[in-house]
């Protein structure tokens, strides 16, 4: 009978499940969770008066984010509550107001994502939430030269024991990323990210 | 030899380098530590020192043949661990009468505590004492001390083992202290079940365990348990079938090994599986699932943000030309947002605003909330603020707050500097005092239909039973400090129909005829319909009379009155009912049984760790007279867990198995699982047996309960929470 208890907990896991989902999922506090996925639709982008990404965080959660500043190729990406994903040629390079964030410390030593250059390099980079330090190894490599250029960061943690690989679309004219697929912080699931330029 | 030669090769393998902050990635959701096969914090089925956060409530189960167990554990405190253990044995029968449990194995309820000595120090292990089996029959009767110290990543547990644990015993130390230490004669001390005997506590010879929980890197968490069992299966259980007990079948397979090995790989940080090889033969598994309600918002985060005045400049020129239009705004904004305006008044340079409100468990915020508004509309000459509140008509409590601390610290949650010169104080209520009282339509109902579950387990009749039910709920609110409250319930679907205990109680059956109520009380039922009337008759005091049907059991007419002193940490009342038993059908009927009972009630609140004590002394239900007692603690997160017990004046004997009323329960706030604010609370009480003893009325809306914030107290502990 204590199989019927254990029958009857399970199901009160359900929804615990869901809670926990909720606490890992939506890195970002405003993130719209299922149905109401925001489709880039033409309409949709029309309505928009700035340039926006939209975060994909997997499993329908997702969210807008409108640009805020360009300083020096670095874009600033904000959301509605004031959190930050801040890219360098499509890759993000820190965040700031998320539930966990992530600074490259380095990322200006490496000029990437050009057609000409596969190359390797060491990403220094300050985990927070909790705070640890890490080195990624990377290596990026062009792997499609089709109507855009895909890119191909293969990336190693060696204190992590882990091991993934990013991927940035990129306009064949303009160079400038169009969408992306991205591992930002060990404690996430991968992000997905669209770029839609309003200049 | 080879096998500790082994065990060290492969801790001193698993063992590294340690490095602050990426450990949280090496090894995550290594927060907790897991629960061992009793159901307690430990390794596999030995204990450990190692203690969760106070406010986590966890629930473990596992199956390790012959036994499976189902534990409920509270940590009220981070130096004290409770919990419940409900164990059926599988060798066993619950009863020798076909007739009376069926093919039933037995079911063993018992308690377990522990106690946190000696906190972990950078060179020196925790070191905690425990008692297994502590009110119960006594099959797993055992005591320890233990200590646990943390290496890197392996968690060492060192410990010495009294009664069930004391395999391979040595001569118990203690005998230095007292000869009585030496023999545990456990039959000298035994009961029929149900008291705490520490006759027989840490007496007998000493049994030595040990063992390590180690963190895997990089492996999501996962850990591998190894232990040396010091448990003696010869003592534990019904080790040999009918020998041992009349109702046992069969012997329990005796181990052939004491090293027992496991792993337990954390799914989420709260939610654990675990998978023990043990004894050198058996195979167990588990899960444990754990949450911590000590802070705030444990689970998820609220949204529920305050609502924004769109345009404040535009209203305080508005509000500006006269305190009519002040007031009519104040109304506009408020009552929206939950906090209904009931008087208003302009005083100089001081607006008083007096509200009620039901859905903030803490008064700091919704204080907060309502002087946010205020602050947003009021003209700049308002200078100062006076927030009242009424529950029920009684007026509760007055918060006099300088606009200028309040608005000047906002920007940046400086909530202490805030909060530096509010002055707190009780609320005399008088609407004449107020020049601007909006009318309140009444009678003002409010409503919701809710699913609800009824359950009994543990029975012989049967493990667990269930009636699905739809409740309609209502207030019916006939001015402000008349109501009436009901939930009239339908059943949807149950399986009571197997329920046939019948009460062998020598008392008036007042609540062992709860079979009774659950299978008459499988179709529409009144589950209570309550009158409520509420006066202050002076200052501090509080009164309220009711009449109606107040539980499921009983109705009729009483009241209560309270004494609760603002400044104070302490409340003194009385309450008086004359009461008759309702029908089984929790209809409109009554049997013939009627009785007078009443107590006196005392209550401390200790303000730090916010315990409370209760004692309700007088006569109980079933005419016994006796004290009541309990213990709970409430945690940020609005949480509370406790424990209680009774003594009154029959004996044992009369208050038949289980020897006297005792058990424990935890109320979690709903608004924990969802990211807005609601008051409403989600109830577990469990007491191992229903016996007519100590049994006392319930009804709604206790004195205590409805003027809670009539404490300065009960405020004083959430301004963290009035910028929220």
């Amino acid at each position: 009978m204590i199989k019927k208890l254990f029958l009857l907990f399970l199901l009160l896991l359900q929804s615990c499940a869901f809670i926990s989902y909720n606490q890992i999922v939506p890195l970002i506090k405003t993130a719209t969770v299922g149905d109401d996925d925001v489709e880039l639709s033409d309409e949709f982008i029309a309505q928009q008066s700035y340039s926006f990404i939209r975060v994909d965080l997997g499993k329908g959660a997702n969210i807008i984010m409108v640009l805020q500043k360009i300083n020096d190729g670095i874009y600033t990406w904000i959301s509605n509550e004031g959190e930050k994903i801040i890219t360098y040629n499509g890759k993000i390079i820190r965040t700031s107001g998320l539930i966990y964030n992530i600074d490259i410390i380095n990322f200006k030593d490496f000029k990437y994502f050009s057609p000409s250059n596969n190359y390797s390099g060491i990403f220094n980079v300050m985990l927070k939430d909790p705070s640890a330090f890490i080195e990624q190894e990377f290596v990026i490599s062009l792997i499609d030269e089709g109507e855009n250029l895909l890119f191909e960061e293969n990336m190693k943690v060696d204190v992590l024991n882990s091991s993934y690989s990013n991927y940035y679309w990129l306009d064949r004219k303009s160079g400038m990323p169009i969408k992306t697929k991205q591992k930002i912080h060990p404690m996430l699931p991968k992000l997905r990210i669209d770029f839609v330029y309003k200049y | 030899m080879r096998l500790i030669y082994y065990f060290l090769l492969l801790i001193l393998t698993l063992s590294g380098q340690i490095f602050a902050g990426i450990n949280d990635y090496i090894y995550p959701k290594s927060a907790y530590p897991s629960y061992s096969n009793s159901g307690t914090i430990g390794l596999i089925q030995m204990p450990s020192a190692r203690m969760m956060p106070a406010g986590s409530i966890a629930f473990s189960w596992s199956d390790s043949d012959p036994y499976q167990r189902g534990s409920f554990i509270g940590t009220p405190f981070d130096w004290f661990e409770a919990s419940y253990q409900y164990t059926d044995i599988n060798n066993a029968l619950y009863s020798l009468t076909p007739s009376f449990s069926g093919d039933q194995t037995y079911k063993d309820k018992s308690f377990d505590a522990k106690v946190l000595l000696f906190k972990e120090t950078d060179y020196l292990p925790a070191i905690a004492a425990g008692v297994r089996d502590m009110a119960g029959t006594g099959v797993f009767s055992s005591e320890y001390l233990v200590a646990s110290k943390k290496f890197g990543n392996i968690d060492f547990t060192f410990g010495l083992g009294w009664g069930a644990y004391s395999d391979n015993g040595m001569k118990n130390p203690l005998t230095r202290i007292d000869d009585n230490f030496e023999v545990r004669d456990v039959s000298e001390n035994s009961t029929q079940g149900g008291e705490f005997n520490l006759g027989y506590f840490y007496s007998g010879k000493v049994g030595v365990f040990g063992g390590a929980e180690i963190y895997l890197p990089n492996l999501n968490g996962t850990r591998l348990k190894i232990e040396y069992d010091s448990t003696d299966y010869e003592l534990e259980g019904f080790p040999y079938g009918e020998q041992s007990f009349n109702f046992a079948f069969e012997n329990v397979r005796q181990p052939s090994s004491k090293i027992n090995v496991g792993f337990v790989y954390p799914v989420f940080e709260s939610f654990h599986l675990k998978l023990n090889y043990i004894k050198g033969h058996t195979l167990s598994f588990g899960f444990a699932f754990n949450a911590n309600f000590g802070p705030k918002d444990p689970i998820i985060k609220k949204r529920d943000k305050h609502k924004k005045i769109i345009n404040p400049k535009a209203y305080k020129e508005v509000t500006g030309e006269s305190n009519d239009n002040l007031y009519r705004v104040s109304l506009m904004e408020l009552n929206p947002r939950g906090f209904p305006v009931q008087d208003a008044d302009v005083d100089g340079e001081t607006l008083k605003i007096v509200y009620a409100q039901s859905k903030h468990r803490s008064w700091a915020r919704s204080t907060g909330r309502v002087l946010r508004v205020l602050d947003d509309i009021a003209p700049e000459k308002i200078t100062k603020f006076e927030i009242s509140n009424i529950n029920g008509g009684l007026g509760t409590y007055t918060a006099k707050v300088n606009r200028s601390d309040f608005s000047n610290n906002k920007q940046d949650n400086l909530y202490k500097l805030a909060v530096k010169n509010i002055e707190l104080s009780e609320f005399e209520y008088n609407p004449d005092e107020f020049e601007f009282s909006p009318r309140a339509e009444m009678p003002a109902l409010f409503q919701s239909i809710v699913p609800t579950f009824r359950t009994q387990f543990g029975g012989p009749d049967g493990f667990f039973f269930g009636n699905l039910r739809l409740d309609y709920k209502g207030e019916l609110l006939l001015s402000k400090s008349l109501s009436i409250k009901t939930a009239i319930s339908q059943g949807i679907a149950n399986n009571f129909g197997e329920l046939k205990l019948k009460s062998d109680s020598v008392l008036p059956h007042v609540r062992t005829d709860i079979v009774q109520y659950l299978k008459q009380g499988t179709g529409l039922t009144v589950n209570h319909l309550q009158l409520d009337k509420f006066l202050k008759p002076a200052k501090s005091f509080y009164a309220k009379a009711s009449l109606g049907l107040f539980e499921q059991m009983f109705g009729g007419v009483g009241g209560e009155i309270l004494y609760r002193p603002f400044n104070a940490d302490w409340a003194i009342g009385a309450e008086l009912w004359k009461v008759k038993q309702r029908e089984y059908d929790q209809l409109f009927q009554f049997r013939d049984y009627e009785t007078l009972t009443g107590h006196i009630n005392f209550f401390y609140k200790e303000p730090r760790t916010q315990v409370l004590i209760m004692l309700k002394g007088g006569r109980f239900l079933a005419e016994d007279s006796g004290i009541h007692f309990d213990f709970s603690r409430r945690f940020k997160s609005g949480a509370r867990m406790g424990i209680f017990f009774a003594q009154t004046d029959i004996s044992e004997f009369e208050f038949g198995e289980g020897s006297f009323d005792k058990g424990f329960y935890f109320f979690i706030p709903v608004e924990t699982f969802f990211d807005k604010y609601s008051k409403g609370s989600a109830g577990f009480g469990l007491r191992p047996l229903t016996r007519d003893g100590a049994a006392f009325l319930r009804h709604r809306n206790t004195l205590y309960g409805v003027t809670d914030q009539a404490q300065a107290h009960t405020i004083n502990r959430d301004w963290d929470d009035i910028y929220d």
